[in-house]
C-alpha cells in the first residue's frame, strides 16, 4: 500500500466499483435462483394439492403463504442493487475530482476521504445486515415447514436457502471494507474545515437520497446540516 | 473486583476503528501467504540439495576429500532447517497479534451496530496500549525475520562458493531476495498503518482506572507463548520483572 499517492487511491476506487458490480451481480443471482425455487414449491403444492394426499389442505395452504411470503421478501434483495449503484456514484464524484486537472478541486475533496470512505463504509455494513436480515427471515420461515416432516416429503422440500451466495457477496464485502479503510488510511488525518465538510457532506448526501442512506449519513455526522439550513 | 468504566466512543470512530482493525488482520493473512511462499521455495530446494547430497555419499563413487565436503554441506542443509523453524515462531507471534485485534475490530463493529447497547466493550478499552504493542512486536518480528533469512543465505553462499561442492551437488544459488522484499514490504505496510492509527486518527474517550488497564494488558501479555515477546511487552510498558521467588530450599540451605 503506498498511502497518498493519487494513482494508487484511483486504483483502489476503481476495485471497489468491480467489487460491488460482483455484490450486485450476486444479489440479482439470489433472487432469481431463491425465486425459481420457490416457484418451484408453489407448483408442487399444487400438485400436491391436486393429486389429493395424506398432508391436510391446511398445511398446504400454510405452505403456499410462506412460500408466496418469501418471494415478496426476497425481492428486496433487488432494492438492495439501488444504494449499491449509489455508493458506484460517490466514488465517481471522487474519481472525477481526483483526475481533474483543476488541482484544487482534488486538494479539496481528497482532504474529506476519511468522512466519504466512513459513509460508504456504513452503507456497506447496512447493505450486508439487511442481506443477511432477509435471508434469515426466510430460511426461519421454510424452516418451520420442513420440520413437518410428512409436509416436507409431499413437497420434496429441502432447506433451499443456503449461505453460498451470500459467503461469495461477503468476500467481496470484506475486500470493500479493506479497501475503504486503507483509503482512509492513505490520507494525513486532520480536522476538517467545518464549512467545506459540509459541502463535501452535501455531495455526497445528494447521491444517497433514500432515508435508509440519509439516517447513517446523520448517524455518521449528527446534525450535520442543520445548520447550513438555517443560513440558507 | 468491579472496575469503574467510562467511555464515549462516536458511531464515526467506532465505523472506522472496526474496518481499520479488519484491513490491519487482512494484512497480516497477506503476510501469511508471503512467509508461507518464502518457507516452501526454501525448503523445497533444500530438501532437493540434501537427497542429492546424501545420494552422492551412498554412491561410494565421490573422492574422499569431496565426500568430506559433501558430509559437510549436508550438516549446514541440516542447520538450513533448524534455521527455518523461525517461520514458525514468526507465524505465531503474528497470531497474538492477530487475535487481540481481530477482537477490537468486533467489538468495534458491536459498539457501531448497536449504538443503545450498555455492554462494556473490552480490549477497545486499551486500544492505545494495544497499538504501540502491536508496532513494538511487528518491529521485533521483522527483525528476528531478517536476521534468520541473512543467516540462510549466507549458509547457502559459503556453500555455492566451493565450487566443488556447487558443481556435485547442482547447487544453483536461487535467490530468497523475492520472499524476503515481499515479507518485509507487508511487515513495513503493517508497522505504518499502525503507526498512522495510533498518530493520527480520531480520537475517543475512554476512562478506566489503572488497575484494569494493567489487568487487561495482562490477558494479552497471557496469549504469548514466547520469552521474546514478553520482553517485548515489558519493554513497552516500562515493566521490570521480578526474578522468580526463590525456593525455600534456597533460603534455608
Amino acid at each position: 500500500m503506498d498511502f497518498g499517492s493519487a494513482d494508487n487511491m484511483l486504483s483502489s476506487f476503481n476495485d471497489i466499483d468491480r467489487n460491488i458490480d460482483k455484490m450486485i451481480q450476486l444479489l440479482q443471482d439470489e433472487q432469481q435462483k431463491l425465486d425459481e425455487s420457490f416457484v418451484m414449491y408453489l407448483n408442487r403444492i399444487k400438485r400436491a394439492k391436486r393429486d389429493g394426499n395424506y398432508v391436510s389442505l391446511d398445511k398446504f395452504e400454510q405452505a403456499r403463504k410462506v412460500f408466496e411470503q418469501a418471494r415478496l421478501q426476497i425481492r428486496e434483495l433487488t432494492e438492495l442493487i439501488e444504494p449499491l449503484q449509489h455508493i458506484k456514484q460517490v466514488n465517481r464524484m471522487v474519481t472525477f475530482s481526483m483526475k481533474s486537472s483543476e488541482a484544487h478541486m482534488f486538494i479539496e475533496i481528497s482532504s474529506f476521504l476519511d468522512a466519504i470512505s466512513n459513509i460508504c463504509l456504513g452503507q456497506l455494513k447496512y447493505i450486508r445486515a439487511r442481506y443477511k436480515e432477509i435471508l434469515s427471515t426466510v430460511r426461519l420461515g421454510i424452516a418451520k415447514l420442513w420440520m413437518d416432516r410428512e409436509l416436507a416429503h409431499a413437497i420434496r422440500l429441502i432447506l433451499s436457502v443456503n449461505q453460498i451466495q451470500y459467503n461469495k457477496f461477503l468476500v467481496e464485502f470484506k475486500q470493500t471494507e479493506v479497501r475503504y479503510a486503507d483509503i482512509s488510511l492513505s490520507i494525513k488525518s486532520s480536522t476538517p474545515e467545518e464549512f467545506h465538510q459540509r459541502i463535501v457532506l452535501r455531495m455526497v448526501s445528494n447521491r444517497l437520497p433514500s432515508m435508509e442512506e440519509q439516517r447513517i449519513i446523520q448517524t455518521l455526522f449528527p446534525s450535520w446540516d442543520k445548520q447550513l439550513d438555517f443560513v440558507a | 473486583m468491579v472496575h469503574t468504566i467510562s467511555y464515549h466512543i462516536t458511531p464515526y470512530a467506532a465505523n472506522q476503528y472496526s474496518s481499520l482493525f479488519s484491513s490491519l488482520n487482512q494484512k497480516v493473512d497477506q503476510l501469511y501467504d508471503h512467509l508461507n511462499n518464502d518457507f516452501l521455495v526454501t525448503t523445497n530446494k533444500v530438501k532437493k540439495y540434501t537427497s542429492t547430497a546424501r545420494e552422492k555419499m551412498v554412491s561410494g563413487k565421490t573422492r574422499e576429500a569431496v565426500h568430506a565436503k559433501i558430509k559437510y554441506a549436508v550438516k549446514r542443509f541440516d542447520s538450513i532447517i533448524v534455521e527455518l523453524q523461525y517461520h514458525d515462531i514468526i507465524r505465531q507471534k503474528l497470531e497474538h497479534i492477530y487475535t487481540v485485534e481481530k477482537k477490537i475490530s468486533e467489538e468495534f463493529a458491536f459498539i457501531y451496530e448497536n449504538p443503545e447497547s450498555r455492554k462494556s466493550p473490552y480490549f477497545v478499552l486499551i486500544m492505545h496500549e494495544v497499538i504501540e504493542l502491536s508496532i513494538n512486536q511487528l518491529k521485533a518480528i521483522k527483525d528476528d525475520y531478517l536476521f534468520a533469512s541473512t543467516k540462510i543465505q549466507q549458509i547457502l553462499r559459503s556453500l555455492w562458493a566451493d565450487r566443488e561442492i556447487s558443481r556435485e551437488l547442482q547447487l544453483f544459488l536461487f535467490n530468497t531476495a523475492e520472499n524476503l522484499r515481499n515479507v518485509i514490504q507487508a511487515l513495513d505496510v503493517l508497522i505504518k498503518m499502525h503507526e498512522r492509527i495510533r498518530d493520527e486518527r480520531i480520537a475517543f474517550e475512554v476512562r478506566i482506572t489503572d488497575e484494569h488497564k494493567i489487568k487487561l494488558l495482562n490477558e494479552i501479555k497471557q496469549l504469548y507463548t514466547m520469552e521474546s515477546e514478553r520482553e517485548v511487552f515489558n519493554k513497552t510498558f516500562s515493566i521490570v520483572e521480578e526474578p522468580a521467588a526463590a525456593v525455600e530450599d534456597d533460603i534455608f540451605f
